[in-house]
C-alpha cells in the first residue's frame, strides 16, 4: 500500500495590514538579540573584575585603583542590563495587558 | 570608544599617577645613594606621559612614554671617611632635589585622586541615566 505523499500547499496570500504587526515582531526579535548580547557582556565585565580581584588578593595587580574601576564598571553594567531587561518586561507587560 | 570610555580614561590617568609615586619614591629613598668611583652616580627619575588619542575624536586617555633621568650634574662632596670616595676623597652624591620631589609627590596625589574622582562620578552620570523612566 503506498502513501501519498502530502502535496505542498498554495502559497497562503499574506493578509494585508499586519505588515506594521511584522516589523514589530522584528523589532522586538533584535531587542532580545541585543539584550542578549548586553547580558553576555555584563558577564564580560563581571570576569575581567573576578580576575583583576584575584590579582589582587594574590599580589599581582600593580594598580589598585585598576580592581575598583573594574568593578564599577561591571556594578554598573549590570545595573544596565537590569534596568534593560526590567524596561523590556514592563513593555511585553504591557502589551500581554492589551483587550484583545 | 567604548559604552564606560571615560572609566577606561581615568583609569590610565591614575595609573600614570601611581606610576610617577612610584618614581618620587625611589627618588626620594635613593637620595644618600652613591656609587663607586668610575660608576655613573645615581639620578634622579622623570616619568614622561604620552596622550592616547583616536585621530579625529576625544583621546582615550594617557600612558608612560618612557622614563627619563632629570638632568643636572652630581653633588660632589668631599668626604674621605666614605668607603665610596675616590682617591682624592671625593664621593659623588645623587641629584636629588628634595623641595622639587614634595611638590610633585603633592601633585601626583592630586592627579591620581581626581582621576579617581572623575572615575566616581562617571559612574554617578551613568547611574543617572539608569533612573530615566525607572
Amino acid at each position: 500500500m503506498s502513501i501519498t505523499p502530502i502535496a505542498a500547499t498554495g502559497s497562503i496570500n499574506p493578509l494585508s495590514g499586519l505588515s506594521s504587526t511584522k516589523a514589530a515582531e522584528s523589532a522586538s526579535k533584535a531587542g532580545g538579540v541585543d539584550f542578549l548580547s548586553g547580558l553576555n557582556d555584563a558577564a564580560e565585565v563581571t570576569k575581567v573584575a573576578d580576575q583583576l580581584g584575584q590579582q589582587l588578593a594574590t599580589g599581582d595587580l600593580t594598580d589598585l585603583h585598576e580592581f575598583t574601576a573594574a568593578a564599577a564598571k561591571a556594578s554598573i553594567g549590570i545595573e544596565l542590563t537590569v534596568a534593560v531587561r526590567n524596561q523590556a518586561l514592563s513593555a511585553y507587560q504591557e502589551i500581554m495587558r492589551m483587550q484583545v | 570608544m567604548s559604552l564606560f570610555q571615560a572609566l577606561h580614561t581615568a583609569t590610565s590617568g591614575a595609573s600614570v599617577a601611581r606610576v610617577w609615586i612610584d618614581a618620587i619614591a625611589d627618588n626620594v629613598a635613593n637620595m644618600n645613594t652613591t656609587r663607586d668611583p668610575g660608576e655613573e652616580p645615581f639620578r634622579a627619575r622623570q616619568v614622561v606621559a604620552e596622550s592616547v588619542t583616536d585621530r579625529g575624536g576625544v583621546g582615550r586617555g594617557v600612558r608612560v612614554q618612557r622614563i627619563a633621568d632629570k638632568p643636572g650634574d652630581p653633588i660632589i662632596v668631599f668626604d674621605p671617611t666614605n668607603p665610596q670616595a675616590d682617591e682624592f676623597g671625593i664621593v659623588r652624591r645623587a641629584q636629588v632635589d628634595l623641595g622639587e620631589e614634595m611638590t610633585n609627590l603633592l601633585l601626583a596625589n592630586r592627579v591620581y585622586g581626581m582621576n579617581i574622582t572623575v572615575i566616581q562620578t562617571a559612574v554617578d552620570s551613568y547611574r543617572a541615566a539608569l533612573r530615566i523612566g525607572a
